[in-house]
């Protein structure tokens, strides 16, 4: 069963063995690479390899092209700033790597740079290989099956599915009051000055719309402690369940030998 | 037997020290499509929610009398439990929206998730349900991708899955267009037909004279009058809580003002018994 995108979510529905992989097991990716770059010490070249595994699996995911549209936006003006700053000025620098007009630029500085640079695309596009690929309603779906509260599987997650209501309803607002000869526009501080008229009715809206959900809820038996069934089908196997640990007692494993040395 | 029974009924919120609801008794039979009026604040919500065990149960404040679905109090049950009997439908169909499923024929399953039933029976029941509100064409739409009155449709829908003997609908047209209105009051009767019990609170007067078997009027709190929607909706009773009749009443009064109509007919409040009147 599945949805038309909806584009408050993040996720972007295709048919690929990546949309089909349980939530937790991206999930314990996510926890393996942050955990291989950050605590594992890995040099630039196995963080180059990474990244290039991520970008495999993205392609297989068909999710190469949104991947980098978000990439690229974050990363370039990072790229210019951090390299600009530690290549002059990293308090590690003594080798000159390349010298433009008596102005040098450090090998150490620039690879410092590179490195941080690589860990942080390796973070940012698995987190992106996750929310790009996992419904909201999958990750809530998941919470619950393992018996959780059904309260903090909405807390997680439905936040990320009552966006495009609460978009629809900024909207709304917004055109009522401009009706009613309120100016939107302008500068910083004209915005500033028109936000209270338009934040206040939402909040009340929301508040209204949180006690009348509550009550919905509470009738269909939201909070019910009989057992539950689903019926949405989260494919899992024995093989991801496998993977799931190896990952996390990897990433375990490697946060523990950093901390005791 | 009677379905539902409210004794001595009063309720005021917390906060609050006019009762929303006073000393409110009624007894409604199985089957019954009972219609509740009033303005603003005349108690129907509070009646609703008392029904469906909102209040005491979500909403605390003093609870004076006995509400009984099915001869068990609903005090003495907590909300699921009363979500076996009564199933409720709110006002603003976007906020009856779980926000936690991906799919309209998910979010129908999920009061039936929430209860245990299988998948099998779920995927059956959905899809009956989906057919009846005529949504079958959006199953597999986000829910906030449908229109105010394909919402409103699947709030009942999310009501109906669940199978509940009683169908509480506080206000549920409210945001729909009449053909919207037209097509939920239908769904109702259908389900009344099916022996479902219906207590709907409504502003809309000529389809409460349509499809309504009973009327009870509610004036600040107090239940002031409870009869046949024909005999209640064309009565002085309207004026004291502040409801117009409806423009068939209207009509038809003008007519025997004007001599065209005899003072003995009763007065129509719905398009069907004008029609049988003038056509005598």
């Amino acid at each position: 069963m599945q949805a038309n995108n909806d584009t408050a979510t993040l996720f972007i529905n295709k048919d690929s063995w990546l949309h089909r992989l349980h939530p937790f097991t991206k999930l314990a990716y996510i926890l393996l690479t942050g955990t291989l770059v950050y605590a594992g010490s890995m040099d630039w070249e196995w963080i180059a390899i990474l990244i290039l595994f991520n970008i495999c699996i993205l392609i297989s995911g068909y999710l190469l092209k949104e991947t980098f549209r978000v990439v690229w936006r974050v990363m370039l003006p990072l790229t210019l700033f951090m390299v600009g700053i530690h290549s002059f000025l990293y308090p590690g620098n003594s080798t000159i790597l390349v010298s433009f007009s008596g102005v040098a630029i450090y090998q150490e500085g620039f690879f410092f740079a590179l490195t941080t640079l690589e860990r942080l695309l390796v973070v940012l596009m698995t987190s992106l290989v996750f929310v790009f690929s996992t419904h909201p309603a999958d990750l809530i779906m998941s919470i619950s099956q393992t018996g959780k509260s059904p309260s903090l599987a909405y807390l997680i997650g439905s936040p990320l599915l009552l966006l495009a209501g609460m978009r629809e309803r900024i909207k709304v607002i917004q055109a009522a009051q401009q009706a009613r000869g309120l100016h939107t526009g302008g500068n910083i501080f004209k915005r500033f000055y028109s936000l209270a008229p338009l934040i206040l009715p939402l909040v009340t809206g929301a508040i209204v719309e949180v006690e009348q959900r509550s009550i919905a809820l509470e009738v269909r038996g939201f909070k019910s402690t009989s057992v539950k069934t689903s019926i949405r089908i989260l494919p899992d196997s024995t093989m991801q369940r496998l993977a799931r640990w190896f990952m996390a007692m990897i990433a375990g494993g490697m946060v523990i030998s950093k901390l005791i040395g | 037997m009677h379905q539902v029974i409210t004794n001595s009924l009063t309720y005021s919120y917390p906060g609050t020290e006019q009762p929303a609801l006073n000393n409110v008794t009624v007894q409604i039979g199985a089957g019954e499509f009972v219609a509740l009026i009033g303005a603003n604040k005349s108690g129907k919500s509070t009646f609703c929610y008392a029904l469906a065990g909102v209040v005491p149960h979500l909403y605390h404040g003093e609870l004076k009398g006995d509400v009984l679905i099915a001869g068990t109090n609903n005090k003495q049950r907590s909300i699921s439990e009363i979500a076996l009997h009564v199933g409720l439908v709110l006002q603003r169909p976007e906020s009856q929206m779980s926000g936690i499923r991906y799919t309209v024929f998910e979010e129908v399953a999920f009061g039936l998730e929430n209860r245990g039933i299988s998948r099998e029976k779920m995927i059956e029941k959905v899809t009956t349900v989906l057919s009846l509100l005529g949504l079958e064409s959006v199953a597999n739409h986000s829910p906030f991708e449908l229109s105010g009155g394909q919402q409103q449709r699947l709030a009942l829908a999310t009501v109906f899955a669940l199978d509940p003997d009683i169908i509480i609908l506080d206000e549920p047209t409210t945001f729909l267009d009449p053909q919207g209105a037209e097509l939920v009051f239908e769904s109702l009767s259908q389900m009344q037909q099916q022996g479902k019990t219906i207590v709907i609170a409504e502003q809309r007067l000529d389809l409460i004279a349509h499809y309504a078997d009973r009327v009870l009027a509610f004036d600040n709190g107090n239940l002031v009058r409870d009869g046949r929607p024909q005999e209640v909706l064309t009565s002085s009773t309207m004026q004291k809580i502040q409801l117009d009749w409806t423009r068939y009443t209207q009509v038809a009064d003008l007519a025997r003002k004007r001599g065209l109509l005899q003072e003995s007919q009763p007065l129509p409040a719905s398009l069907g018994q004008t029609v049988k009147i003038f056509s005598n």
